[in-house]
């Protein structure tokens, strides 16, 4: 379902209340919010997506759609595809229907206003609308009450349970409603976390102990919510006066023995690629999330897009192998985060989390992830630093050598910029730099070579492979899935580990794919053409390639897989 | 008794084994020796202080000096230093940089240190030349110079870093000059004592690319009165003798940065509405109670 309206009627609010409830009455479910860039008055909606089992994306045509107002309609247009049979259900007092709204679709003009009116809520009649939708949805009552007390407080959600109550009464005598989900039966007390949240989430269990940030929509929300845990578990945050500061502190704190992260978007991303540099070249452990927007520059900066792929695997100057890490799906924003920072410590490298505003701001309905790590604060310092100066080992492999300060006596360690020898002195000779430039890139291949970071999905054995990454796997997922449900097999593939590559695992899988297909919210193609650059491809790889603003549907990449979508679709890069 | 007196680090016990890189008279040779002055006073051992640098000539100090170091990259110094002291505030931990580093490129974050009032100590050594490259324009050239890249004269009036650092919220403000360790020596020692952002603008000539600033030794006098409380008094003193007034013009107390943290804060904490992540580390919380 969507709602939507401008911003300010509390539609956001809904959203939130309908999925804690669902989640309440043993459904799963997904939340996504579009809106402008305006904190207030732009346009808002967000889509809504219950059922019985977990969901990473919308479907391709909503059964519901609720209308607040019709003015900002058009900027949903795209996104509001009207199943057959599908329910609109608007406020029966604002005019004629837009043109737009197709005419078999099932129009219910409910009086919403009058109803806020009539117990003082005129201004905004969102709970109302609440206590109305979970009468038509079938959510119970009992876990809806609770919701809005969590949300509202022990004070004020005496006005807030009128507001839904009335709604509610509303629609029970209104009596043609009634479209029961079928809910699940569970004891088990499931999650209701965003992307961001989830990598919050991911940092605290792994002992984070320090974050710096600067706000940048739409990573904040990573720094906000560390802001609350982060220094009761002991940790320090700042938020950075710029990017520049954010991933020096961060270095800063790393280098004396915290685990440190910093968050961010593309704009900030750009200004963090020169502190990345120093990261590699004084071999301090580092998380760098990049939750990615719409560019460049400011470009749409409350929508998703995937094109900060390169930036990710080479910004920064010089040769600069660092890690690159990217989630698609919440409970993976989590487990990936706790990845990397074992993998930052381990070998003493900057990782990127590559992530995205599609993931990171949209809300999910999950089972408990299981998470290890807790209470590992105290990071490298003194597993790694030893007296006397620093000494990287001959084994190129080694992810050993001491990198911290520990403040141990007779310790003489200085983090060096500049190309230096095995005891950390600057040392500009050419010998030097072939042995430690080859020594900085090889040092990942242990990573290259580790097992399950391919995920594989589909039918193994299809000679037709659909390949993603980030938000884009979810996508995958389901594609997949609704092509076998079409009666065509394809092999899914997600890649979660995008540097060092994975060439020899990745061909391994491809075996038996004669076509390859890639998604991607790029437009200029980016994941097309960083998998042919690392990696062998069958013959045949044809890039669907899009430009971001809104994600793929199931149905967009099922349509591309069929001969004649691709001949369309992949004209551009093949 | 004589055995203390033995066992003793002396100044020069804090020098590491690499050779210096800077030119024969160099100003910055007086601030390595008045650093190992005051770190000797103090009887700091090596493992207790952390010296923080960016790029340039000056910022080659965390090399030259026993224990640990962290040779940044320009201008980022003192966010490397924040985020480090932040997280270990048993240190000392000196920041050594250029004017380049503080005013320049890195203005931005000199002005944050100050205003947050982070526990370091802020050493600028201020050659007035972007001399590591050189010879090109910095922000503290005299106007009319000629530069490696003001060939006509600089256009660009100086800064005056003073008059910023008080401005931003520095709480211990200090000129002095690197051909004087000893008495620099002294400041360094209270600047480091002190808690609170401190800034040591140290007058350190570079005899290669502005060989003229020599004459300064004969334009500068010391101000011997005490530090003031009072900003513009601050100001003014900082201002006399053409902003050539060495000394201590400002210090006073006022509350160390600690971030976001639990050494102080500001309101409690909010009573969590255990949704989204305040609900799943609820739980996590109880289960890991259970086991």
């Amino acid at each position: 379902m969507a709602v939507f309206g401008s911003g300010g009627r509390g539609v956001m609010l809904l959203g939130d209340l309908l999925i804690e409830t669902a989640a309440a009455c043993g459904l799963y479910g997904l939340l996504t919010r579009t809106y402008g860039p305006e904190v207030r008055g732009g346009e808002s909606a967000c889509f809504l997506r219950l059922g019985s089992r977990p969901f990473e994306m919308m479907p391709d045509a909503l059964d519901l759609v609720v209308a607040f107002d019709w003015s900002n309609g058009e900027h949903f247009q795209q996104e509001l595809q009207f199943k057959p049979n599908g329910w609109l259900i608007y406020e029966e007092t604002v005019g004629d229907l837009p043109h737009w709204i197709p005419p078999e679709a099932v129009r219910c003009p409910v009086p919403w206003k009058r109803l806020a009116d009539e117990i003082g809520f005129g201004a905004r009649p969102n709970l109302v609308v609440f206590g109305a939708l979970c009468r038509l949805l079938g959510l119970e009552d009992e876990p809806a009450r609770a919701v809005m007390t969590a949300r509202f407080g022990e004070r004020d959600v005496e006005l807030a349970l009128r507001a839904f109550e009335h709604g509610a009464a509303w629609a029970q005598q209104a009596g043609k409603w009634g479209r029961r989900l079928p809910a699940v039966a569970t004891d088990v007390r499931r999650w209701v976390l965003t992307g961001n949240e989830a990598i919050a989430l991911g940092a605290l269990q792994a002992g984070c102990g320090f974050f710096s940030g600067y706000p940048i929509t739409p990573a904040t929300d990573i720094m906000e919510a560390l802001s609350r845990h982060l220094p009761e578990r002991g940790g320090v945050l700042v938020q950075a006066e710029d990017e520049l500061a954010a991933i020096n502190m961060a270095i800063g704190a790393s280098f004396a023995g915290k685990r440190a992260m910093t968050a961010t978007s593309g704009p900030g991303f750009s200004l963090m690629a020169e502190g990345l540099g120093l990261a590699l070249m004084a071999e301090v452990p580092l998380v760098v999330v990049d939750v990615q927007r719409v560019g460049p520059s400011t470009g749409i900066a409350t929508k998703t897009e995937q094109a900060d792929l390169w930036a990710a695997v080479a910004s920064s100057h010089g040769d600069n192998p660092r890690v690159v890490l990217a989630p698609s799906s919440v409970r993976g924003c989590a487990e990936l985060t706790v990845r990397a920072f074992d993998i930052a410590g381990a070998y003493r490298v900057p990782v990127v989390l590559l992530s995205d505003q599609f993931l990171g701001g949209r809300v999910e309905i999950l089972d408990p992830i299981p998470l290890e790590g807790m209470d590992r604060c105290e990071q490298t310092a003194d597993e790694h630093m030893e007296a006397g100066r620093r000494v990287h080992p001959s084994d190129p492999g080694g992810a050993d050598a001491p990198t911290a300060l520990s403040g141990r006596p007779g310790g003489d360690c200085v983090a060096e910029s500049l190309e230096h020898d095995s005891s950390g002195r600057p040392d500009s000779s050419f010998r030097t730099h072939q042995f430690q430039a080859r020594r900085r890139r090889e040092k990942l291949q242990a990573l290259a070579g580790e097992e399950g970071w391919i995920e594989c999905c589909g039918d193994a054995s299809a000679s037709v492979a659909l390949i993603a990454w980030g938000s884009t796997g979810g996508v995958v997922r389901e594609a997949v899935r609704a092509a076998e449900a079409q009666g065509t097999k394809v092999k899914g593939i997600i890649l979660h580990l995008l540097f060092p590559a994975q060439p020899e695992q990745l061909e391994r899988i491809l075996q038996g794919a004669e076509v390859l297909y890639v998604a991607e919210l790029s437009s200029m193609a980016q994941f097309f053409y960083y998998l042919r650059a690392f990696y062998r491809l069958p013959s045949r790889v044809v890039s669907l390639a899009r430009p971001g603003g809104i994600p793929y549907r199931a149905g967009e990449l099922v349509e591309a897989l069929t001969a004649t979508g691709a001949a369309i679709r992949g004209a551009q890069h093949e | 008794m004589n055995k203390r007196i033995v066992s003793a680090r002396q100044a020069k016990d804090y020098l590491s084994t690499l050779k210096p890189i800077w030119c024969p008279g160099c100003g910055d040779f007086g601030v390595l020796n008045a650093l190992t002055m005051a770190f000797a006073r103090l009887a700091l051992k090596p493992e207790q202080y952390v010296i923080v640098s960016g790029i340039g000539c000056s910022s080659r100090m965390p090399g030259y000096l026993q224990g640990y170091g962290f040779h940044g990259i320009h201008g980022r110094a003192l966010p490397v230093a924040t985020g480090l002291k932040l997280v270990r505030s048993d240190l000392d931990v000196i920041v050594t940089i250029g004017d380049g580093d503080a005013y320049g490129i890195g203005g931005n974050h000199f002005l944050h240190a100050a205003r947050r009032n982070v526990d370091v100590t802020c050493v600028v050594m201020d050659n007035r030349i972007y001399a590591m490259t050189k010879g090109q324009l910095s922000p503290t050239t005299p106007l009319g110079d000629v530069t490696a890249t003001t060939q006509g004269g600089s256009v660009e009036p100086p800064l005056r870093p003073l008059l910023l650092a008080l401005a931003a919220g520095a709480t211990f403000v200090a000129r002095a000059c690197s051909w004087e360790p000893k008495r620099l020596a002294t400041l360094l020692a209270q600047g480091i004592r002190h808690r609170g952002f401190a800034v040591i603008e140290v007058l350190s000539p570079c005899v290669t690319f502005r060989p003229e600033d020599r004459t300064l030794r004969e334009r500068v006098v010391w101000h011997d009165r005490e530090p003031t409380h009072d900003l513009l008094e601050a100001m003014q003193a900082a201002l006399e003798g053409d902003g050539l007034t060495l000394g201590l013009f400002y210090q006073v107390g006022r509350p160390v940065f600690c971030g976001e943290s639990e050494v102080h804060r500001e309101v409690p904490m909010p009573k969590s509405p255990r949704r989204g992540l305040d609900a799943v580390l609820a739980a996590l919380g109880e289960s890991a109670a259970q086991d």
